[in-house]
């Protein structure tokens, strides 16, 4: 009874409704139906769900073990039980992978599979419409975790033998050893593929990762915007924006290319692919010499060769705009222009935009006596707050990703999910920023005073006085922002992440039902959001009493 | 007019395939599509894949010209960004094709032309589109589709609700927030068909549709897959295929 008093009355509430909300999804097919495409339970679920389960209890206690081996003395109980569990469980196990493969299996395969590039891969066997492993990856995969499963039990085993080791070592060893057990608990809860709820772990994640990146983002801007001017601060920025500004012009003084209208422009005109997206438009909107006042089609080929054959081949182009050098005897030249090629021309703007946006922050800065990266980052905060999240996650999950992808020759290709979550994590750093500033603003001066009169170094001001207090202050907001990101993973389905809110889409469209989906989804966001609040709660009053 | 035209199209392409073998070599391709669409995409609610109409033409062509597709399910409103940002190889999701469309992306041949036609209570199955141009009534459509554009062309803007989805502007039908919804003719019998006794397609027989797969400008898979479809159009999987959605068709 004393244990029901300290639940949070609006979870006592949710408790409450509890036993008619199971009571609706297991008597209506519509609900159950919609709460299995919601959460995205998807194929052989069951199965793979019993692996996940084994796995993730057995590495639960394993990290247990590694904490517990920390402890000199008073582990309490439940600790120390757990701890003695951990090695005999990873043992069986162990055994288990070998005995009855087929219960660990399905989970291990499903993981490994999803984290293949689905595109590219060979080890996927694409000849019938449910694509799966090759039978010789699936033993392959098998041995691996047969191997990964002996490498844990000895892992589990050294924690508990850790504990005799002598002083200087043990801490290291302690602490590498939790660590480690600890990746291994995080990898499965946060990373690995839940192909029996899909939806779920895509939202809670994505908030997840967002919300931890955004915090330490909102963390950089305000350690930004306290900074403060140097003596020589307008002098250094100032010239490394007149570099910029150099290397700029640098790139606009290339040799240009020369391009040729040629054909006629009765039909359509053939547009090689790479051409500049502004000589397109001059073509297409007839801004050219000798243009007619209208509007002409175009129609894009690969190479210039392509473009020219086209108007041989195909009957709607008449005309093709190329370089110069291409073959294009034999047809009447009608417009020639000259213009700087992309390769020269983004890089030149690029570095002329930087350039000016530095020299700009430098010079406001020094008319305020500000540092130029404490104004950059406030401005930072001001436009990005401005700014709609559905149009960040557009720009930096499309153009941006695209861009860094070309910029490092695919070597950095982020996943769908990955760039939904730096989009949204820079979205919300922006109010993270104020509300870490909010909070350290919160702190009267004169407690730092007391602290440098006490003879505290600034950094141990900081820690010591400012944050602990700053940090009680912003946990209520910082709570707020969290149960926002939840909601708003939502945005990510236009960069093909299918949460939650798209499954409920889906599902609708697909059942033509209106309000069960509606409804499941709700229910499921608020249960997310509701877990999340009383763990932020939790968080509070644990901070709470540390300080009293 | 129209079915001349596609007629000679078709004749042409005919030829053309011919020519040329057109083979993929087992290449995979990224499909975009906002499988919210009946009968065109859904998701099927048992096995979670991506069902419908043009993953059925998609799979026939594949066969055809030996390659694999991989459907990716993604919101209608980033579709079009993705594909030119070359997230996708292709998008096909019961595109329309229009002239300013042709414009920033490359169409296929067109694999079925579909009148828009008007969704409307049963109760007001007698409505006309006058009643629409007089004021007062109001019509809904999912954004950004060409069902918008011609809404707002027939009955002004004035008149027209847009909704993200289609489901959403059926529900504000149901509510009676609008007094009809503009959707391909395909569809409209899917939805009809599902909510019988309650809307019917009252209006049809407006602007035809060519329906088209999207690639990113300049991209040669366009042909292969134009060789393709010409091969099921010729063989007849086609029409057996929207004989299977719509019935005789």
């Amino acid at each position: 009874m004393s244990r029901l008093s300290t639940i949070r009355p609006s979870n006592l509430v949710l408790l409450a409704a509890a036993p008619f909300i199971f009571y609706l999804f297991a008597t209506s097919s519509k609900y159950l139906r919609s709460l299995i495409a919601i959460l995205g339970i998807g194929n052989n679920a069951g199965p793979v769900f019993v692996g996940f389960l084994l796995i993730v209890s057995v590495a639960i206690l394993g990290y247990l073990c590694a904490r517990y081996a920390r402890f000199t003395n008073h582990a309490p109980g439940w600790l120390r039980v757990s701890a003695l569990a951990a090695l005999p469980a990873s043992i069986a196990l162990l055994v288990s992978s070998f005995v009855s493969p087929q219960l660990l299996m399905p989970f291990v395969e499903s993981v490994f599979f999803h984290s293949l590039s689905e595109n590219t891969s060979t080890l996927i066997d694409r000849s019938s419409q449910a694509w799966v492993l090759y039978p010789e990856v699936v033993t392959q995969v098998q041995t691996g975790l047969q191997v990964l499963l002996a490498v844990y039990a000895a892992v589990v085993a050294l924690c508990l033998l850790s504990a005799r080791l002598q002083p200087p070592w043990r801490w290291r060893v302690l602490l590498g050893l939790e660590c480690l057990t600890g990746a291994v608990l995080f990898y499965l809860m946060f990373m690995a593929h839940w192909q029996f709820a899909t939806g779920v772990a895509i939202t809670f994640r994505a908030a997840i990762f967002a919300y931890i990146f955004s915090a330490i983002l909102g963390l950089i801007w305000v350690g930004l915007q306290s900074f403060k001017p140097k003596a020589r601060t307008t002098i250094l920025y100032g010239s490394i924006s007149l570099t910029l500004l150099a290397i700029s012009a640098f790139f606009f003084m290339q040799p240009q290319v020369s391009y040729v209208l040629v054909g006629s422009t009765e039909g359509r005109i053939a547009i090689v692919r790479g051409t500049p997206q502004a000589q397109a438009d001059v073509i297409r909107f007839g801004e050219f010499e000798g243009a007619g006042d209208q509007q002409y089609r175009i129609r894009s080929a690969t190479d210039p060769v392509a473009a020219l054959e086209q108007i041989e081949t195909v009957d709607s182009v008449s005309g093709a705009f190329v370089p110069v050098d291409a073959h294009t005897q034999g047809y009447p030249i009608l417009w020639q222009t000259v213009f700087l090629p992309d390769k020269y021309r983004n890089p030149a703007l690029a570095f002329a935009v930087f350039g000016f946006l530095l020299l700009t922050l430098t010079i406001g800065g020094a008319q305020h006596k500000l540092h130029p990266l404490a104004v950059g980052a406030e401005f930072f905060v001001d436009t990005i707050r401005g700014i709609p999240m559905l149009v960040i996650i557009l720009y930096i999950g499309l153009p941006l990703a695209g861009a860094v992808k070309d910029a490092t020759g695919g070597g950095i290709d982020m996943t769908n999910m990955t760039r939904g979550i730096i989009a949204i994590s820079v979205g919300y750093s922006a109010y993270m920023a104020e509300i870490f500033r909010s909070g350290i603003e919160a702190i009267p001066k004169g407690q730092l005073e007391a602290g440098s009169s006490l003879g505290l170094s600034r950094w141990q001001t900081a820690r010591l006085i400012v944050l602990p207090q700053a940090l009680r202050i912003v946990t209520p907001p910082l709570g707020n922002e969290f149960i926002a990101m939840i909601k708003d993973t939502s945005l990510l389905s236009i960069l093909s992440v299918r949460d939650m809110t798209q499954r409920m889409r889906e599902f609708q469209a697909a059942s033509f039902l209106p309000f069960a989906p509606f409804n499941t989804a709700a229910i499921l966001y608020v249960v997310l959001t509701l877990g999340c609040a009383s763990f932020l709660k939790w968080i509070e009053r644990r901070t709470a009493k540390d300080s009293r | 007019m129209f079915k001349n035209l596609l007629a000679a199209a078709t004749l042409a392409m005919l030829t053309a395939s011919a020519a040329f073998a057109a083979d993929l070599e087992g290449r995979v391709l990224k499909i975009g599509t906002d499988a919210t669409y009946p009968p065109m995409e859904t998701v099927d609610e048992t096995t979670g894949e991506i069902v419908g109409f043009d993953v059925d033409v998609m799979n026939a062509i594949c066969e055809k010209i030996n390659c694999v597709p991989n459907f990716v399910n993604t919101a209608w409103d980033g579709i079009f960004a993705a594909l030119q940002q070359g997230e996708f190889d292709l998008v096909i999701s019961g595109v329309s094709i229009t002239p300013e469309r042709e414009e920033t992306m490359d169409f296929s041949e067109p694999y079925i032309v579909v009148s828009q036609a008007i969704l409307l209570q049963v109760d007001n199955a007698d409505m006309t589109l006058e009643d629409f141009k007089a004021g007062g009534q109001k019509l809904a459509a999912q954004t950004a589709t060409t069902n918008a554009q011609l809404a707002e062309e027939l009955v002004g803007r004035g008149n027209v609700s847009l909704y993200d989805n289609f489901s959403a502007a059926i529900l504000a039908l149901q509510n009676a927030d609008v007094q009809g919804v503009i959707i391909d003719g395909t569809s409209a019998a899917a939805y009809e068909q599902e909510f019988a006794g309650e809307l019917t397609v009252g209006i049809t027989g407006l602007q035809s549709d060519p329906l088209g797969i999207v690639f990113q400008e300049g991209d040669p898979t366009v042909d292969a897959i134009d060789a393709g479809l010409a091969a099921i159009q010729e063989d007849g999987t086609l029409d057996t295929l929207k004989a299977k959605y719509w019935g005789t068709n």
